[in-house]
């Protein structure tokens, strides 16, 4: 009966379709992450820098009635975020992982005490089609059975992080950016030595972070939702802190990972007909990570200088 | 490691930021005795202990806070309110609650058995318990009858029956009335967790509907979730393009206002929960309403008055404590007098409503 059911739903476009959308939305923070911890800066803060964003989104686009506009505040909010976050972990070489988690507090207080302010305690209502970001079919290509549906007729934004991810594995292993900043991740005394700017790369990576993150809130509450709730992103940030090292902190690993998370997260409600336990069923993204980890990926290695403060050798 | 004393002072500070952002949100510190004339003494003092969703989640806490709100008003109290962030929580949340007020209010089924603990430690407050009876940590399936605890509990079956009315008699009217039908004869509901409250509603939307429709089916899911947005939308989704339903029917808290939003999408219909959701968007023809703020409002009056009782009455269609909200304009005149019929069987007794899924 179970298999029977899952064999039915694996192959339906709808499963897919959904487990696709779920991917990109994690995937966006996922890479923010790979990219802040290749320069060796631990970052767990992309949960709020995601909250933060969705709710800028949606206050932006709705004041401004512009969309693009919309979008961009969501990213500047989340880079401002991840901004505090550099500050505190570079400059004062703080814990990072407590800044992260402050970060994360922040968020949800912020966004928690400002969304009544600005709704007059209403909640806010659902936005104008014209406020969101569309699902866009890609002309014929949408048209093509199963495949279609599944890779071409998602939210405009997903097909912006298929780009992303293109272009993140491009900048960090085949151009001297991208090697700058492994440098700085896995030994910053040399990179320093050589004249790389240590400092400047881990601010330029960690705000990235940020703008991705941020980026991602606007895919779910401009895109997905179509509307701001408390506490909407509900502990994705760190699903996506999963998927980055799952991933082995590349953003190819890092995409195959939340697409087995975001399989899951469309799976479990999908299973409910065979008769088990709706309960049971929400830990399947878990127990697909375990075995996948287990099986699949073996040992992953954080980048040597993941964490660790750089102090300049005092002149 | 010079600089160590400087850096651990700027982590605290910004640790503290955070923490007081949090709270502030909860606005647990501000004090806002209202008037303070002389005339009236301040009444006994209540503590709001809200669920993880917190008092602007458009659902039970934010009712509770509403007629917490107006207790607050009429009995000269301070305002605390407590926004509970993780399960973890609960007991502490609950203990510094009970030490600093002489009636603690705790809102949700989850922390019954943190309920329970408390209220034993604390014998000489009160407490009032919304969704549930305090549970034994040894057996979360059995009340613990204890006299300094109020539960509030609600006939949530009543209100969910009269939302499937709606949806069971629009059904059977037909594509010709009702212009969204898909033609499957499907409704759907998108439950939050298989807990008590949430499945009264969708037991009592079932059986009601069917009662009305015969041959309607009826799909449920459960997203796991209350606040997962994305994940509600994706389940309605999927019963609206999979199995053609027409009636979404959201009791998940903020993640089933994504469900809201799929029937939006989808262009067909939903119905909202705990509150009246009709303002979220135009697919929400209606809303199972349970007034969680009159009976938060009540146990701190009969505090106030002296008259607390651990055994408050539950609250039904009969004193109002549940029923429907406003009807949007998609629902055709037809609907209205089986609504009244099914409010008059309800309050007589003619009709018995399940308490779990058929």
């Amino acid at each position: 009966m179970f298999l029977q059911v899952l064999g039915h739903v694996l192959i339906t476009s709808d499963l897919w379709q959904a487990a696709l959308q779920f991917a990109a939305l994690l995937l966006l923070p996922a890479l923010g992450g790979v990219i802040s911890e290749r320069s060796g800066v631990v970052n767990i803060a992309m949960e709020g820098m995601m909250l933060i964003g969705a709710y800028a989104g949606v206050m932006v686009a709705v004041a401004t009635h512009n969309i693009l506009l919309g979008v961009l505040g969501a990213m500047i909010a989340g880079g401002l975020l991840a901004l505090v976050h550099a500050i505190v972990s570079i400059n004062f070489m703080a814990n990072q992982t407590v800044s992260g988690i402050a970060i994360n507090i922040a968020a949800l207080g912020l966004t928690n005490f400002l969304l009544p302010i600005q709704t007059n305690g209403q909640g806010i209502t659902a936005l104008d089609s014209s406020l969101r970001l569309p699902q866009a079919a890609l002309g014929p290509l949408a048209h093509i059975p199963f495949i279609g549906p599944v890779l071409f007729q998602q939210n405009i934004l997903f097909y912006v992080v298929v780009l992303i991810v293109i272009l993140l594995h491009f900048l960090l292993f085949r151009t001297n950016i991208g090697l700058r900043i492994r440098a700085v991740g896995e030994h910053p005394q040399a990179a320093d030595t050589a004249g790389v700017n240590v400092r400047l790369v881990r601010y330029l990576c960690v705000v990235s972070s940020g703008l991705l993150s941020g980026l991602a809130g606007a895919f779910l509450s401009l895109g997905i939702a179509g509307i701001f709730n408390q506490d909407m992103t509900a502990g994705q940030g760190y699903i996506a802190l999963a998927a980055m090292i799952f991933g082995k902190y590349t953003p190819f690993g890092a995409a195959g990972a939340c697409i087995v998370f975001g399989l899951g997260e469309a799976l479990s409600p999908r299973l409910q007909d065979t008769g088990i336990s709706a309960n049971l069923l929400s830990t399947l993204p878990y127990l697909l990570t375990l075995v996948a980890l287990v099986g699949l990926v073996g040992r992953t290695m954080a980048p040597a200088a993941d964490g660790v403060p750089y102090e300049p050798a005092a002149e | 490691m010079r600089r160590s004393g400087k850096l651990s002072l700027l982590v605290s500070l910004f640790v503290l930021c955070g923490v007081l952002l949090t709270a502030c949100g909860g606005g647990s510190t501000t004090g806002t005795t209202s008037g303070g004339s002389s005339s009236t003494p301040a009444g006994k003092t209540v503590t709001l202990v809200t669920d993880i969703g917190g008092i602007n989640d458009q659902s039970f806490n934010q009712s509770a806070y509403t007629g917490y709100q107006k207790a607050m008003s009429q009995y000269n109290f301070k305002r605390s309110v407590i926004e509970t962030q993780s399960e973890s929580d609960y007991v502490s949340n609950l203990t510094r609650a009970a030490q600093s007020s002489d009636m603690v209010v705790g809102v949700g089924f989850l922390m019954a058995s943190a309920m329970d603990q408390v209220a034993r430690a604390y014998p000489t407050k009160y407490f009032a318990l919304v969704d549930s009876c305090p549970t034994d940590p040894k057996d979360t399936n059995k009340c613990d009858n204890l006299s300094n605890v109020a539960p509030l509990s609600y006939k949530e079956q009543q209100a969910g029956c009269l939302a499937g009315v709606v949806a069971g008699k629009m059904e059977s009217l037909g594509k010709a009335r009702v212009s969204k039908l898909q033609g499957n004869n499907t409704i759907s509901a998108v439950g939050g967790m298989e807990i008590p409250a949430v499945v009264h509603y969708i037991a009592g939307y079932q059986y009601c509907a069917r009662q009305v429709d015969p041959s309607v089916s009826v799909k449920i899911n459960y997203s796991n979730n209350f606040q997962d947005t994305a994940k509600c939308q994706d389940i309605a989704n999927n019963q609206i393009t999979q199995s053609k339903s027409d009636f979404v029917f959201q009791v998940a808290g903020g993640c089933g206002v994504g469900a809201l939003q799929a029937a939006q999408a989808k262009g067909v219909y939903s119905i909202g929960v705990d509150s009246d959701q009709a303002h979220v968007n135009s697919s929400v023809v209606t809303s199972a309403v349970k007034r969680v703020d009159t009976s938060v409002y009540d146990i701190i009056k009969a505090l106030q008055g002296g008259k607390f009782t651990a055994k408050p009455p539950v609250f039904d269609l009969s004193n109002d404590g549940v029923g429907l909200g406003s009807f949007s304009s998609a629902v055709p005149a037809e609907v209205q007098p089986v609504v009244n019929e099914y409010v008059k069987k309800i309050k007589d007794g003619s009709l018995n409503i399940p308490e779990t899924v058929q």
